[in-house]
């Protein structure tokens, strides 16, 4: 069973439904629970989307490469661009306490990644962003990577 | 994604089906304020048959949740995935709406 996944997709919204298609065949051939599916799924989502709508200048088309992939419970994913520079990692954070009269509209796509990776790594390598992000399924909570439908862990 | 919208006295009640991400959200981001702005004060937004929501679904409750705040009126969400709470719980969100467990105790929140 292959255990990694690459692809490209163009600087287009509508490849949101590509990355989708993808993460839900990945999802499945590893026996991942719907919440393992709807993590990544939202993660690449965030990413994808800001990249897209906030990182080139010039409208030609550009490709955007992710890699997926399971070491045990390890989930890693990397995304590559060539857009301007930024890290999601070094993204200012938001204040989830603020009450809701007070509470900004932006920000929340950023939050959200940091918050559901346990690691979020970016670099600028040779004119291209390379964020490198890793989960343990494992601290998901009961069932999370799917093992109970096989009725036990590994 | 689906929304069946039904009434019950004086509640709205949304019934959202599918995803709710930034190419899907136009129908609930007009239909809010517009049930807002034509006096609605009870929205019940119920999450039973929704599969997924981004931030840009969730901007979406934040600004109608403040557009309602202003008229004295209130949004409740029920019937949940445990992982859409937790991403209520993540964004500090679940501050801001009272979410229940099932449609019938969301109606009688409102009682």
């Amino acid at each position: 069973m292959h255990n990694s996944v690459r692809f490209e997709i163009t600087n287009q919204l509508s490849e949101l439904s590509t990355i989708a298609r993808v993460v839900s065949e990945f999802a499945a051939a590893q026996g991942l629970s719907s919440k393992g599916l709807y993590i990544i799924n939202l993660v690449l989502d965030e990413i994808v989307t800001n990249i897209i709508s906030y990182g080139f200048k010039d409208d030609r088309p550009h490709s955007i490469g992710i890699e997926l992939g399971l070491e045990g419970p390890i989930l890693s994913m990397e995304v590559t661009d060539d857009g301007h520079p930024f890290s999601i990692a070094d993204a200012p954070g938001i204040n989830v306490g603020l009450p809701l009269d007070e509470r900004p509209i932006g920000g929340l796509g950023c939050h959200l990644v940091r918050k559901m990776m346990d690691e979020v790594h970016y670099e600028r390598r040779a004119g291209c962003n390379h964020l490198r992000l890793t989960k343990n399924l494992d601290n998901l909570g009961p069932g999370s990577r799917g093992c109970s439908i096989h009725g036990g862990l590994d | 994604m689906k929304i069946n919208e039904l009434k019950n006295d004086n509640v709205v009640i949304l019934e959202l089906e599918g995803r709710l991400d930034s190419s899907s959200l136009s129908d609930i981001e007009s239909r809010l304020p517009g049930l807002i702005a034509s006096g609605e004060q009870n929205i019940l937004l119920d999450f039973s048959r929704l599969d997924y929501i981004n931030s840009a679904g969730l901007r979406v409750l934040i600004l109608a949740g403040k557009q309602l705040r202003k008229t004295g009126g209130r949004i409740v969400l029920c019937s949940m995935q445990e992982y859409i709470k937790e991403v209520f719980d993540i964004s500090g969100f679940s501050n801001f709406f009272k979410i229940l467990g099932s449609q019938s105790e969301a109606l009688e929140a409102f009682r």
